[in-house]
């Protein structure tokens, strides 16, 4: 059993398909997201479009859920701009998402943590600019009463692999589509392994043509999106 | 081209041999061994005669060259793991290089290509690993024009892009996991695609316990947390 785990597109298609070439040249028996499919200002509508065609079993990230709940003047610039691009067809395949989901009893799904999709899980989160892994309790805390071997989670765009005491697996793919201070701009994503009846984890990060993605987020009027998309050094603070 | 790189074994043979496995399984053209391949109370002997049986393109870490040249503040471990050796691995980590280049392409280093004790991607704030800042990461890396240029000696897992395009690679730790969060055996592959380098950080399940129980009959019971939680800070050590 071989499943990649993608999370975090934020509407970079250019990103999106590298991860898609590498995941078919791999061979997967299903690829599984978990959300923030499309706030970001490279190609939303292409990426929603890909995403809707695809059908993965998919959940909503935070940012999925402000389009869909906020009045147009609550949303920051980035979803104020894809919002503007959606159509109806768009919204009813958001609506259509939930916000955690489980496959065949094995695999847990959410965007930030179990009981929140804003709660950042296997990272302290560029605390000072900087992000650390968490303690030990405070990642079990999160974990309590969640009873799958593999627990998945994205939001922070910090690719981690943790293994609990009682041997559950807890997994952040690190995000597709645009990279937080973590010093490369290449597209992250993982794959999961199951073998002799034991789940493992290997994080991939894939170079693609963010040269071209940074075009599209200045053609779009975010010139603050270069730099990350094109270094993978700045922080999300400013972008959204 | 498809390599794997294993990195700090730190005397762990089981989870050594369980990489080595998984290695085996991916079709590589080469594996590299960054050092540090033998302080800690598993099986340290073990080790030394696998890697000489292997014989990798291999470099020596810090504490290769402290079991060899011994140093003011001995670790007791390096100490107990010198007491361990025959003349044929003292032969084998004396004949380390400080760096190496695979195929005019990848440089390996332990630490930095200049110092096997400093950390090239990470260094620590209040007893946490964190990324160094993009200054010291290209400083450390200018005069060496490779496309790979790979370390381990701080056993955190990082992939990080040079503003040229040249890339530094962080392995993990095979067999001493400390602050991951995981007792699993890290590793890394990396593949020469069209689009450039593919990078994959893996991570192998293997026999932790057995591991730990060396280190509980040879007097290291934080060395047998370690490898069954991956959770202790290497201070702890």
């Amino acid at each position: 059993m071989r499943i990649a785990v993608i999370s975090d597109i934020h509407g970079n298609r250019q990103a999106f398909e590298a991860v898609e070439a590498d995941i078919a040249r791999l061979g997967v028996d299903a690829t599984i997201n978990l959300g923030d499919l499309v706030s970001g200002p490279v190609d939303p509508v292409g990426t929603i479009e890909m995403l809707m065609e695809r059908a993965f079993p998919t959940i909503i990230g935070n940012h999925d859920r402000y389009l869909m709940e906020r009045p147009a003047d609550k949303l920051d610039r980035v979803d104020s701009f894809v919002a503007k691009k959606l159509n109806k067809t768009h919204f009813a395949y958001l609506r259509s998402l939930p916000k955690t989901t489980e496959i065949e009893g094995e695999v847990y799904m959410c965007h930030g943590s179990p009981a929140s999709d804003v709660e950042p899980w296997l990272d302290n989160w560029w605390t000072g600019r900087t992000t650390t892994m968490p303690d030990e309790a405070s990642v079990l805390k999160k974990a309590e009463g969640v009873e799958f071997p593999v627990l998945l989670c994205g939001h922070t765009h910090i690719a981690r692999i943790v293994r609990l005491r009682d041997g559950r697996l807890i997994v952040n793919p690190g995000s597709v589509g645009i990279q937080f201070f973590h010093g490369a701009p290449d597209a992250r994503y993982a794959l999961l392994e199951r073998h002799a009846g034991k789940w493992s984890a290997s994080l991939r990060a894939v170079a693609y043509d963010w040269d071209a993605a940074a075009n599209l987020a200045l053609k779009h009027g975010f010139p603050e999106w270069t730099d990350a998309l094109t270094t993978g050094w700045v922080g999300a603070e400013g972008l959204f | 081209m498809k390599l794997a790189i294993l990195s700090d074994v730190h005397g762990n043979l089981h989870a050594l041999d369980a990489v080595l496995d998984d290695i085996a399984g991916q079709g590589v053209d080469a594996t590299l061994a960054l050092g540090d391949f033998l302080s800690g109370p598993f099986d340290p002997v073990g080790v030394a005669d696998r890697m000489i049986e292997l014989d990798l393109p291999s470099v020596r870490g810090n504490h290769d060259r402290y079991i060899v040249d011994g140093r003011e503040d001995d670790w007791h471990v390096d100490a107990y793991v010198r007491s361990l050796l025959a003349p044929r691995h003292f032969d084998w980590l004396r004949s380390l290089p400080l760096t190496a280049v695979h195929d005019d392409t990848v440089l390996l280093a332990h630490g930095t290509p200049r110092d096997d004790n400093t950390g090239w991607l990470d260094g620590l704030a209040d007893g946490n690993a964190v990324l160094l800042s993009p200054e010291h990461i290209e400083r450390e890396a200018a005069g060496f024009p490779y496309e790979i240029l790979l370390c381990g000696h701080t056993h955190v897992p990082r992939t990080v892009k040079l503003a040229d395009g040249r890339m530094v690679v962080n392995p993990g730790s095979v067999g001493l996991p400390f602050d991951s969060g995981s007792p699993d055996a890290h590793y890394a592959i990396i593949e020469k695609r069209r689009a450039g380098w593919t990078v994959s950080l893996n991570s192998v399940p293997y026999d932790f316990q057995a591991a730990a129980n060396l280190a509980i009959a040879s007097g290291s019971p934080k060395w047998a947390e370690v490898v069954t939680t991956g959770w202790p800070k290497p201070r702890e050590l």
